[in-house]
């Protein structure tokens, strides 16, 4: 029966696939139209997802509650947030919140998070030259060096003669455009791959196996 | 007394202060305050996208109650997939959810294949073929410029594709090693993979060093603002 089930479950994500994948090259209108139905399924069926998704954030949460460990107050103040931010939108009385909650914690945790990253990113450079003194970490380092250096007009010397117009130029338009190009087909050519094995049922990441 | 809206900016920009100094006290280590700040904005943000999904499902099912026919019948097949897969939540019923978790996959796997063979293999090699076109340029320096840039950039493309190539043929097989001049290659390729990281790792640093000079700023701007309040 559980064989059954999981041939069904390839069959469907397989016909599905190549009626979708179908659209997308073969221009006839019933395809199409067809297409476009099944990707609006999708769509709702990816919005409950993310709602069903937040509710087992929302369980676990609580059962850490229920559990009552040193990390529970974390949980419990994960949840009352989560719920008050709800409650803002649905009554009138706490609408007033809802500014504070995006501009007073959403924007400036979002901002500090990444300016945090800005400090963790110098330390892990630094520390990459300490542990690891190759070809590969030090022309990393000496190309982001030299982007920075070139990227804007410095104190009294004003924009760097020949890195800011010339090096930097050389660098960003055609050594680092033919790398990004390599690894972007590299990746399409990877996820083509592993679309194909999907349709091919090779892997079925919906639970058969 | 002050009035309403300055009461609100005050309290957001109080707020606001607040989670900039809890978030950048990482700085020194990681800290409960900091720890505590993040559990607030995962809160915050997992209320804020509740919202955003269930008013967004909300509308998508709201042509079942003021659509026409067509549109009704069209929307009772998501409705019955989606009571399916809330099977998910529960142990028990995990099996319900799986034949809607293989329609979402298949659709899904569909779209990133379409995307990647018309939004990157194509339009990839197209831009790569197009610095050879000589008819764009302007002048025999252009030209020759162009097509000395089109020549570094399509070895640099190649090189990188060939140090993602790990399958052995012939001896290479029984040693696990790379051939000489593969090897060679992928040492180029690597070169090229390096300073494109570089450039982008240069590019994330910059705009996090602007975050970080923002954020700055708006500790002493509120500073300023609060004691110019108090004078």
């Amino acid at each position: 029966m559980k064989r059954i089930f999981a041939m069904g479950e390839a069959v469907i994500a397989i016909s599905v696939g190549v009626i979708v994948l179908l659209g997308y090259f073969i221009d006839i209108p019933a395809i199409s139209i067809f297409r476009i139905i099944l990707f609006k399924w999708a769509v709702i069926l990816a919005g409950v997802a993310v709602l069903i998704g937040m509710w087992n954030l929302f369980s676990n949460h609580l059962k850490k509650i229920r559990e009552w460990k040193p990390d529970s107050f974390y949980s419990f103040t994960l949840l009352f947030f989560m719920l008050l931010t709800i409650m803002a939108s649905f009554s009138p009385a706490l609408q007033p919140l809802q500014s504070g909650l995006l501009n007073g914690i959403m924007v400036p945790v979002e901002i500090s998070l990444l300016a945090v990253l800005s400090v963790t990113l110098l330390l892990a450079s630094l520390r990459l030259l300490q542990v690891r003194r190759d070809l590969a970490s030090i022309l990393f380092m000496a190309t982001t060096l030299l982007v920075l250096l070139g990227m804007g007009s410095w104190p009294y010397i004003g924009q760097l003669p020949i890195i800011s117009t010339w090096v930097r130029s050389f660098v960003t338009n055609v050594l680092a455009v033919g790398g990004a190009r390599g690894i972007l087909i590299g990746v399409a050519l990877g996820t083509l791959t592993t679309g194909l094995r999907i349709f091919f049922g090779v892997d079925r990441p919906y639970g058969g196996k | 007394m002050l009035s309403t809206i300055s009461q609100t900016d005050l309290i957001t920009g109080f707020l606001s202060f607040l989670f900039t100094l809890l978030i950048l006290s990482y700085m020194v280590g990681d800290n409960p305050a900091f720890r505590m700040a993040v559990h607030i904005f995962t809160g915050v943000s997992a209320g804020y996208i509740v919202l955003v999904a269930f008013q967004a499902v909300v509308n998508m099912f709201a042509p079942l109650i003021n659509g026409s026919s067509p549109d009704r019948f069209l929307l009772i097949f998501p409705l019955i997939l989606s009571l399916l897969l809330f099977g998910k939540t529960s142990s028990r019923f995990e099996w319900m959810g799986r034949p809607v978790v293989a329609f979402m996959v298949g659709v899904g796997t569909a779209a990133v294949i379409g995307g990647a063979v018309l939004g990157t293999l194509f339009p990839q090699i197209m831009a790569a073929s197009s610095m050879f076109d000589l008819h764009k340029t302007t002048g025999p320096v252009n030209a020759a410029g162009s097509l000395t840039a089109g020549v570094l950039v399509l070895i640099g493309t190649i090189v990188t594709l060939i140090y993602f190539q790990f399958t052995l043929f012939g001896k290479n097989k029984v040693t696990g090693k790379r051939g000489k001049l593969i090897g060679f290659i992928s040492l180029i390729g690597q070169i090229f993979i390096v300073i494109t990281l570089g450039v982008i790792f240069s590019g994330v640093l910059s705009a996090a060093l602007a975050a970080l000079v923002d954020r700055i700023n708006s500790l002493i701007l509120f500073i300023d603002h609060l004691l110019a309040f108090i004078a």
